[in-house]
């Protein structure tokens, strides 16, 4: 929201300096993200008269003017040939610097001779002044209404003044903000000023029924008035206006289409004017569009509507998109003699989804969107008749209003109490300060003790409760000014989350473990999972994307994982990371779940990166004191798509009883190949929910042995696939007391000695006393047993 | 010569004979093999030792002592030379063992945490003294937890405000940590007391000051008599805990339909706090730092979630978690925290 300070003194008297009163609205508004200061920009240019034209004598490009600027006649030189005696014209007198814009710097006018005639300053062009691109010649302003010779120009353009930029989120609630009379409400309270807000003189309702109109649905048209007014001429609008729109953004193009923006920026009531003459038929129709039913609004775009979106129609179908923007059959052009002027209120919701659904956000839709009153419509319409009367001469032959049910204002009722409490700071303000801003803002207020019954004006929307009041008096007290305080509390300590420590603990362990953590996006993309041979894991698509890389919500960590090794790769030739975060795995229409996942991914140019990365993992598993876990070659009936990015032969799955915990593994070497990674890489990707549900926080001490351990090494044949996890606790367990671990010392392939899928395998049996030193003949049973195991589980060939 | 003369002299000449040898020896493997020699079960002086039972007592009395003599000297005399070897060649040790202590070292290489999490770990750490309890945000979340219950219904005006991501079955990547609120204030009893960090979506493109994937900090409190006054003591507590100063604090008011009165907190920029410095890369020359939006919760958003406003009320705020760390640390472009560049990371 753009605002004028030159306009807001029309109804305020605020002799503030413009920084100051940025910072005003910020404390008691929203932001001022912008102040434009145009001051002294046409300082030493006038208007004035030629009176007389004469070739130049030595150049024919050129002409001779004399001006008049009422207290001088000066002779100009001049090179451009549209202008004639008697005409108005911009003159930069001697001394004069030229605003810079974009074709020219600060250029200064002296007094300087022109292939030997004397110029005395210089005749402008509206490019020079910096108020269109048009430099085809110079400035006529002929028909500027009360133009006056020896006038500065500045005067006449109304052009000092001050251009605040409003940021708009804090007004989403506030439609009477998008307005320069609720703006100098607003100010005229944040600096206790008087606020003068002129009538607009009332036209007497008309009924000559040239036009009628039919509001067949009043509950998304809340009041439709309108006029006909008839014999105008349109042209452009008088140069001050133009350049005010200008500086408030609005594209100035006639005098009729400028007057109902103009009164919108004044009142915040959109209007909209359509030429009578391409209207079929004599009714205007506002109704709910019929399905698949066509428009071209005024953007040149064919707009294909639905039965929720309002229009305003004739009898050949719609003419306008109700609130949001008109069409162009129905478009004011320069033929145009008699207009039909709409100032009618639509409903917000629907507004609003209408412009969502068109993709369509215009001024008036923006008004709109929030509610705006409707007790604006008719003063609006006056407003906008009185000065199309004036700039664009007409009469008004009908003026109606349709209003089947008024607005009547909401009450409040609370107590200055309540309002004072709720603040918490009692030294902030008392009742009558209360009531003095309450009555600024429009609100009528009848004082009980300390009941205040607050009556709120129509175009206050926002305001419903008393908590709603609570900001009227804080903001405008300022927020800065309250006294800061700590609510009292008990001394109760805050209940930990545990999942919150567990997962600092996860993080310390690996840290510790020399690993760095990454942040990747929750959204991922075909391409890279495409590189990754992953593709068909995205399953949850977004259905507004931001860009391609980021389109599917993300299934794993590892592809992002491996990105990341990737790009580090050229500054680095071992790293190791890890990420904890969520996956998402489809659940049809339901949300997706979000599983907690732990990924890890090691580079380094040494062969031991399984070994590594798998270490990465046991640690962590040790760190959360879980119960035993089973490292297995991956079943190559394993159906889990993301093992496409594993090595078949390098990885494995990992479990703890029942629950998969997941996979740990190299990456594929056609992966590796794809992505000319030198070195190697190994992956890790756990199921952190399960691995919390897992933790056992309790530390279990045992009493440290005094005596020596014994070790026995057991040597045999195995199927290359068993785990030997699953062999070493199933050992463990089948040993008595005394044999505390079992550790798997070397697994060795060897297709001539052992023979097709076998390895030769060696267990190391580690037996420990508390009570007393063990000799080789205390553990030979369980030696013998541990054999027997083997044989039978395992189907273990003995070696030693 | 009586038995006990010829024991005597003998043990004599193995005495002498062992000090010389001892004396001769240049290393400790010398000397261990000499004391394997002489001093074991099979030695000279073992072999005067079993002769000593079969002498007249008067004679085994005068050889025994000096049998035990000779050996405790001799014991001596290894242990002096052991001890002067080991000297010796320690010394050697020292010698040729030269080290450059001034080349790099070589330490152990310890991971790094993301910048974020840490001074998550650290806020979290400052409201739990305060008394909020952390809870975790989900992710992907309902229309209604995201507006409905934050008094944001469908076609509200205010639905403009968040630029949102939409799964194609309708659900939302949170746009806010406040999608909690609801179940926060549902699932608890007043007093209440919680925090929510938690990652955030956005639609809008990518910058060095924006980001569609960001991070909050949502605070809920909720008790008998909570005023703005609460809220702005509660958070100027908290900043000047987190940033270790007295923090100065500017705030204007600003719109959100989940609270009322809405406000946005704003802190005095530390980077370029005395010469305003229209380059800052924190505060780009403004001085004061858009950080909390935050106010009183609506009255609406009670109700929904099954608490009385006639009895209790509350404040809520949406800190930025990632402006927080930005801040801190004055990290000028927002990218880095995606981007998985060691560089980066392994500066904190």
């Amino acid at each position: 929201m753009k605002l004028s300070l030159q306009w807001i003194n029309q109804y305020i008297e605020l002799k503030k300096d413009p920084h100051d009163i940025a910072e005003r609205l910020s404390i008691s508004l929203a932001e001022v993200e912008g102040v434009t200061v145009y001051a002294d920009q046409y300082e030493g240019i006038v208007v004035g008269k030629i009176t007389a034209l004469a070739p130049h004598p030595d150049a024919d490009a050129l002409q001779v003017t004399t001006v008049d600027i009422q207290h001088e006649i000066l002779s100009i030189v001049c090179g451009a040939h549209n202008i004639a005696v008697g005409d108005y014209v911009p003159v930069a007198t001697i001394g004069t610097v030229l605003p810079a814009n974009d074709h020219q710097e600060g250029l200064t006018i002296e007094k300087r001779a022109i292939r030997g005639v004397e110029s005395e300053g210089m005749l402008c062009s509206p490019r020079e002044l910096g108020i269109s691109d048009d430099h085809s010649g110079i400035l006529i302003l002929n028909n500027e209404p009360h133009v006056r010779v020896g006038e500065h120009l500045a005067t006449l353009l109304k052009a000092d003044d001050v251009i605040f930029e409003i940021e708009n989120k804090a007004l989403t609630h506030r439609p009477d903000t998008f307005s320069h009379i609720g703006m100098a409400r607003e100010l005229a309270t944040m600096y206790a000023l008087g606020l003068n807000i002129p009538e607009p003189s009332e036209h007497p309702n008309h009924t000559t029924k040239r036009i009628s109109f039919d509001i067949q649905n009043s509950t998304l048209c809340r009041r439709y008035s309108g006029a006909v007014i008839k014999d105008i001429t349109i042209k452009a609008s008088p140069l001050w206006l133009q350049l005010r729109l200008q500086r408030l953004g609005v594209r100035p193009i006639n005098n009729i289409v400028d007057i109902t923006n103009y009164v919108m920026l004044e009142t915040g009531q959109p209007l909209h004017a359509f030429d009578q003459a391409k209207l079929h038929g004599d009714t205007v129709i506002v109704r709910t569009a019929t399905d698949g039913e066509t428009l071209t609004t005024l953007d040149g775009k064919e707009r294909t509507l639905t039965t929720d979106m309002l229009v305003i129609a004739d009898q050949n179908g719609p003419i306008a998109l109700a609130g949001v923007m008109g069409g162009i059959t129905s478009e004011v052009s320069e033929k145009t003699t008699t207009i039909v002027l709409e100032s009618a209120n639509f409903e917000h919701y629907n507004n609003r989804k209408t412009s969502r659904t068109l993709g369509l956000q215009t001024e008036a839709s923006v008004r709109f969107s929030k509610n705006q009153d409707p007790e604006l419509t008719l003063p609006a319409l006056q407003q906008a008749i009185a000065m199309i009367v004036e700039l664009a001469g007409g009469t008004v032959e009908t003026i109606t209003d349709t209003y089947p049910q008024p607005r009547t204002p909401q009450q409040i009722i609370t107590t200055s109490t309540f309002l004072i409490d709720r603040i918490g700071d009692p030294a902030l303000t008392n009742t009558d300060d209360i009531v003095a801003t309450f009555t600024r803002l429009g609100i009528t207020v009848t004082k009980d003790k300390d009941t205040l019954t607050c009556t709120i004006p129509t175009y206050r929307p926002d305001l419903t409760m008393p908590e709603d009041l609570v900001e009227e008096i804080a903001r405008f007290k300022g927020y800065d000014t309250i006294t800061p305080t700590l609510p009292q509390r008990d001394l109760t300590p805050a209940h930990v989350n545990p999942h919150i420590a567990w997962k600092r603990r996860v993080n310390t362990t690996l840290t510790q473990l020399g690993l760095t953590e990454v942040y990747n996006y929750s959204f991922v993309g075909k391409d890279w999972y495409g590189m990754c041979n992953v593709q068909d894991t995205l399953t949850i698509p977004l259905r507004n994307p931001i860009s391609p890389e980021h389109a599917y919500l993300k299934p794993s960590l590892l592809p992002s994982l491996l990105g990341n090794i990737n790009t580090n790769r050229k500054h680095y030739d071992q790293a190791a990371i890890f990420e904890l975060d969520t996956v998402f795995e489809d659940n049809s229409d339901q949300p997706p779940h979000e599983i907690d996942m732990l990924g890890v991914a090691v580079y380094t140019q040494q062969d031991t990166v399984y070994e590594r990365t798998k270490g990465v993992v046991e640690s962590v598993i040790g760190r959360l004191n879980m119960p035993q876990v089973v490292f297995r070659p991956i079943d190559a009936k394993n159906t889990d798509p993301i093992l496409a990015m594993l090595h078949p032969l390098r990885s494995a799955v990992v479990t703890c009883g029942n629950e998969l915990i997941g996979y740990v593994g190299e990456l594929n070497p056609e992966i590796q190949v794809k992505l000319g990674i030198q070195g190697a890489v190994g992956l890790a990707e756990l199921r952190a929910n399960t691995l919390y549900h897992l933790t056992d926080t309790g530390t279990i001490y045992q009493p440290v042995s005094i005596h020596p351990a014994l070790t026995i090494d057991v040597s045999c044949l195995l199927d290359r696939d068993v785990s030997l996890d699953e062999v070493r606790h199933t050992l463990t367990q089948a040993g008595s007391e005394l044999l505390v671990k079992t550790i798997a010392l070397s697994a060795k392939e060897n297709v001539e000695r052992f023979g097709q899928g076998k390895k030769a395998v060696t267990f190391r049996l580690m037996f420990q006393s508390s009570q007393h030193s063990l000799a080789k003949k205390d553990v030979a049973a369980d030696v013998e047993n541990v054999k027997n195991v083997l044989t039978k589980n395992f189907a273990a060939e003995i070696r030693s | 010569m009586s038995n006990k003369d010829a024991l005597l002299a003998s043990l004599q000449t193995i005495q002498q004979d062992i000090t010389d040898r001892i004396q001769q020896a240049e290393h400790v493997s010398d000397l261990d093999a000499l004391k394997l020699q002489y001093l074991t079960k099979k030695g000279p002086l073992k072999d005067i030792q079993q002769q000593l039972p079969a002498l007249e007592p008067t004679d085994k009395a005068v050889v025994g002592q000096q049998f035990n003599l000779v050996r405790t000297q001799l014991l001596a005399a290894f242990e002096q030379k052991n001890h002067t070897l080991q000297s010796q060649h320690i010394d050697a040790l020292i010698q040729t063992d030269w080290r450059d202590v001034t080349l790099p070292g070589q330490p152990p290489q310890a991971g790094h945490l993301h910048p974020i999490t840490q001074l998550r770990a650290q806020a979290e750490d400052i409201f739990m003294r305060m008394g909020f309890e952390i809870i975790e945000p989900n992710v992907v979340d309902t229309d209604f937890h995201v507006f409905e219950a934050l008094n944001i219904p469908a076609g509200h005006p205010a639905r403009d405000m968040w630029d949102t991501f939409w799964t194609t079955h309708g659900y939302i990547p949170i746009t806010h940590t406040s999608a909690m609120q609801n179940r926060i204030i549902s699932q608890h009893e007043p007093p209440i007391r919680a925090i929510v960090p938690g990652r955030c979506f956005r639609h809008e493109a990518t910058d060095a000051t924006h980001e569609h994937t960001f991070y909050q900090i949502e605070g809920v409190y909720i008790d008998k008599g909570i005023t703005v006054s609460d809220l702005i003591g509660t958070l100027k507590t908290f900043l000047s805990a987190f940033y270790e100063r007295d923090v100065k604090l500017k705030i204007q008011p600003s719109y959100f339909p989940f609270v009322e009165p809405g406000l946005e907190i704003m802190i005095d920029c530390a980077i370029c706090k005395d010469n305003t410095d229209r380059y800052c890369a924190t505060c780009r020359g403004k001085r004061w730092i858009e950080l909390v939006p935050a106010g009183l919760i609506h009255p609406h958003v009670l109700e929904m979630a099954g608490v009385d406003p006639q009895e209790y009320s509350g404040f809520a705020w949406g800190m930025g978690l990632d402006r927080l760390v930005m801040i801190k640390y004055g990290i000028e472009d927002l990218r880095w925290f995606h981007s998985g560049d060691l560089r980066f990371l392994e500066q904190f």
